[in-house]
């Protein structure tokens, strides 16, 4: 059992998500015999290149052929196995759409999919590689439960938390190596339980997968302007956590935060819910503008999409000055025993 | 014709700008194994059996090439650099992060790219509707070239479009198979056996020839041979070739080639000529 | 290309959306235009194109059960110039061949139109594999594409005719089978992008797509007995979306979405991501399918216990009127 540490958070982070994952599937595959990992020619990328020579019984690579992952690993799991099934999230996601939603969605087999390159992180490799859909794509179906972790960590949390969840679930990883850092201490996780990673007043911050850790260096850079941020790691996109958000009824503004098209992903699953109420904030949505974004390095890509740290604080200041939540003293921005 | 000695001339200048590309791309590495895998079938292609003219790229008559296995995309660059449609600076820039030359191409008629690609699996059902497009506007004249992986053979999609090739005649497309034998993950024979490759495509009425797709003679033979049925030719290759670090590696699907390592690569080139 | 009138209306509403634009609309263009062509996935007949078939069997492509091959080759014979229309049921077009979809069409901008039939419960005893409610929260979420979802087949037959002139990728949402009720019956300025006003009223906007429109104008009819006042906007385009129309209805307290679709990613969801936007905006509840696989049966009844009927939404939005109060 892996356990969050200073030491660990720091080993994961320099891994990156996606060969964090090999850890945990090494893990499981020892622990329980019914467990198989899956993935269509990507072992490697994940972290696993030797779990085929350790756990040959345990292990099915399809090869190149996402709609077979899916067909296999659903026909394993209705057979009593415990299948997680991972290769390139925009793949997996939406060239076995279809299989996803008939095996996992309408026969609730208990697969776990693990998209890798959630985002824009792999987006050097052209748009053809970049995941921008695939929330809308899996929370659209029935019966599955969305989570993106905020960093290795959270995503060490997220994998056991799926390992022993009965339904089917999609984890999108998301980042590249070095990723930053929100834990490094043990935490609750339960799936369908936003975090809070900072109190505030003013403005909620919303985000899951890497945008939570952005998302701290917002609230800490609106802090300089007085805005008191309140920041949530939505991990899990789906189930939403509908009491947390509740609980920002009376903000002025709330923010999500999302490497992914504004259509259907998380800002969309957050108006969703908050449309239907009497009292709620306005909403800004920071996230991909429906387009493909030009091919590029991951950090050039952020910036393109206007998602850097100085750029989402830039808009998130502009739309407070336009709605008059600029406070008049710059003091008094953090809330009592606040995490710092 | 063009002599052996100047397809392989071409060749040698095709491996020498995938490596500058691959080195200029940096840390994250480039996909360089596929790229020189496909070295020959490329030069023989644009060396010789293609009609194109990069003064007017959208001629209508022009043979088509479909670049389905799309991480084979330097050699593609360097092959339309040799074909007139690339310029030194774009090669020079390729890969570097802000040229339209990305590690996977994307559509650009102009430049000579028919088709974006890096989901693999796609570039011969494209290829089916290129086809029917033709042989409705009485065509007869463009072929289309597709090109894909042994690897990518894996893809389901790879067999409706083959079955719908053959089921609507489409004899102006030339299956050209890289077949390297590696993929991403290991050689393709251990990730995936699926009987013979050979009898796959013959099985479901293509003519299949194979070759050695390092040799650029026996290259244009199969390509200028007739057949009855459409064409499939499984060209025997070996990914990474011309450098020996890279030679049937499979880390070598993509990696990053340091300053030492690419100095080796251009020595070893460079002395294979003498 | 013909006008709408009270006989073409009555004449199409028979053949339904599908059968106008199978069996009457892509007829006519494949006469007009010879850059036009007609693909399908083994559902010629099935899908009414048997007139195409057999006056264009030139340019009439079936590709056989291959639905991501179905989208490839459209593509391919776009990318020679040419308009392709490419038809077969929603669930397996838009989700069998979605990558394809968005290497193609969202991200190369392939000249294609994707003809999506039978959406939502309309497969009735088919059942769940064959109904599709989470296809306009994929397709919407593709850059470049335009989704729309027409009311009647009148509409349809324009909504065809539309996407022949666009330049650009269109999903075609069609609702419903046979015999489909009437909204229009006389000539309307059809065009995409702009929601049409079917109805006025103070007290709540119903906002509609698809064969629920007709179902919306007949709850607000309801509704005026128990002395609610409810506008209808008829949605027909669900991207780009027609944010001037919604702003309209920034003054109502409460708007409601309804939709033969699933409550994710849909209608309802696209007007959400508008209004929470906004610092004035209504209350809005969304009618649709509650996120789950449904109890199939025939397409009337799946509707019926689903609230997608007249009745269904005038209690739906009666209860919450009330609750506002």
């Amino acid at each position: 059992m892996q356990e969050i540490t200073r030491k660990n958070a720091r080993i994961w982070s320099m891994l990156g998500m996606r060969r964090t994952v090999g850890i945990l599937l090494k893990e499981f595959a020892k622990e329980d015999r019914a467990f198989v990992f899956a993935t269509a020619d990507m072992a490697r990328y994940m972290g696993a290149e030797d779990f085929s020579e350790t756990f040959p019984d345990q292990f099915v690579d399809v090869g190149i052929a996402e709609q077979n992952l899916i067909g296999v690993a659903a026909g394993m799991q209705k057979e009593g196995f415990h299948v997680f099934a991972g290769t390139y999230a925009t793949f997996l996601t939406a060239r076995a759409l279809d299989q996803i939603r008939v095996s996992l969605g309408y026969m609730k087999l208990g697969v776990k999919l693990i998209g890798i390159s959630g985002g824009l992180s792999d987006g050097n490799f052209s748009p053809t590689h970049m995941a921008l859909e695939d929330i809308a794509d899996m929370r659209a179906i029935p019966n599955l439960t969305v989570i993106s972790p905020a960093d290795g960590a959270e995503l060490v949390k997220a994998m056991y938390a799926l390992r022993a969840h009965p339904g089917p679930a999609y984890l999108r990883l998301t980042g590249r190596a070095n990723t930053p850092v929100v834990y490094t201490q043990e935490y609750d996780f339960a799936i369908g339980r936003a975090v809070c990673l900072r109190e505030g007043r003013d403005v909620a911050l919303i985000a899951a997968g890497t945008m939570a850790a952005a998302a701290l260096n917002v609230a800490e850079e609106l802090c300089k302007s007085g805005i008191s941020c309140k920041v949530m790691n939505m991990h899990t996109i789906k189930p939403l956590d509908e009491a947390a958000l509740d609980a920002i009824e009376e903000f002025g503004l709330a923010v999500t935060m999302e490497e992914h098209m504004r259509a259907g992903g998380l800002g969309s699953a957050v108006a969703e819910y908050m449309a239907q109420k009497e009292k709620r904030p306005v909403q800004l949505m920071l996230a991909v503008e429906d387009v493909y974004p030009q091919s590029a390095e991951y950090e050039q890509l952020l910036e393109s999409c206007g998602l850097t740290v100085s750029q989402m604080t830039e808009r998130i200041l502009k739309k407070c000055r336009e709605l008059g939540l600029l406070p008049e003293t710059t003091a008094n921005c953090r809330i009592k025993g606040e995490r710092k | 014709m063009k002599t052996g000695k100047e397809l392989e001339d071409m060749a040698y200048e095709m491996r020498k700008d995938v490596l500058r590309m691959a080195y200029h791309s940096g840390k994250k590495g480039a996909h360089l194994g596929g790229s020189l895998s496909a070295i020959e079938l490329l030069a023989v292609l644009y060396g010789e059996i293609m009609h194109y003219n990069p003064k007017e790229p959208l001629w209508e008559g022009r043979d088509r090439f479909i670049m389905s296995k799309a991480h084979g995309a330097m050699a593609l660059y360097a092959a339309l650099k040799q074909a007139g449609f690339l310029s030194e600076a774009d090669i020079a820039g390729a890969l570097d992060g802000t040229s339209p030359y990305y590690e996977h191409p994307q559509r650009n008629e102009e430049k000579g790219i028919e088709i974006s690609g890096g989901s693999l699996g796609q570039g011969l059902s494209l290829s089916v509707g290129m086809g029917l497009a033709m042989q409705k506007k009485r065509n007869g004249q463009s072929k289309i070239y597709v090109m894909l992986g042994d690897g990518e053979c894996n893809e389901g999609a790879v067999w409706e479009a083959a079955a719908s090739a053959i089921h609507f005649g489409l004899k102006q497309i030339v299956i050209l198979v890289d077949v390297n034998g590696l993929q991403y993950g290991g050689p393709t024979e251990k990730i995936l056996r699926a009987g013979s490759l050979k009898d796959r495509w013959s099985g479901m009425g293509f003519s299949v020839l194979e070759t050695d797709g390092h040799n650029v003679r026996k290259i244009r033979e199969a390509l200028l041979l007739q057949t009855d049925a459409p064409k499939v030719i499984l060209a025997h290759t070996v990914k990474g070739k011309g450098v020996s670090f890279a030679e049937n590696r499979v880390e070598w699907h993509s990696a990053f080639l340091t300053e030492a390592l690419y100095g080796q690569a251009m020595e070893e080139l460079g002395a294979c000529r003498k | 290309m013909q006008t709408l009138s009270r006989k073409t209306a009555r004449m199409w509403s028979r053949l339904g959306q599908r059968g106008t634009i199978c069996g009457v609309a892509l007829p006519e263009m494949l006469e007009e235009r010879s850059d036009c062509y007609i693909l399908t996935a083994d559902l010629g007949t099935t899908s009414g194109l048997s007139r195409v078939m057999q006056q264009q069997p030139e340019r009439f492509v079936n590709v056989g059960i291959a639905e991501q091959n179905l989208i490839g080759v459209a593509a391919g014979l776009a990318f020679e110039g040419n308009v392709v229309f490419a038809t077969t049921f929603a669930t397996f077009l838009t989700m069998r061949g979605y990558e394809q979809i968005r290497h193609n069409l969202g991200y190369q901008k392939a000249n294609v139109k994707l003809i999506g039939s039978a959406a939502g419960f309309a497969m009735g005893m088919f059942g769940n594999s064959h109904y599709s409610y989470e296809d306009i929260a994929i397709m919407r979420s593709i850059p470049n594409m335009m989704v729309i979802s027409p009311a009647d087949a009148g509409e349809a037959y324009l909504a065809a005719y539309m996407a022949l002139e666009h330049d650009g990728p269109v999903y075609i949402r069609l609702s419903g089978g046979l015999n489909a009720p009437v909204v229009y019956t006389e000539p309307y300025a059809f065009a995409p992008g702009r929601a049409v006003w079917l109805r006025e009223g103070k007290d709540v906007a119903l906002i509609a797509t698809g064969g629920m429109t007709a179902d919306a104008l007949e709850a607000a009819k309801r509704l005026e007995a128990d002395g609610i006042q409810a506008a209808v906007l008829h949605m027909h385009t669900i991207k780009p979306l027609d944010t001037d129309a919604l702003y309209a209805c920034s003054g109502y307290g409460l708007v409601v979405t309804i939709e033969e679709h699933s409550v994710i990613g849909g209608l309802g969801s696209a007007a959400a991501e508008y209004f929470m936007e906004q610092e004035r905006k209504p209350r809005q509840i969304r009618i649709g399918i509650q996120d789950t696989f449904v109890r199939p049966g025939g397409h009337a009844y799946v509707r019926q216990e689903n609230g997608l009927d007249a009745a269904g939404i005038s209690q739906r939005v009666k209860a919450a009127v009330s609750e506002g109060v």
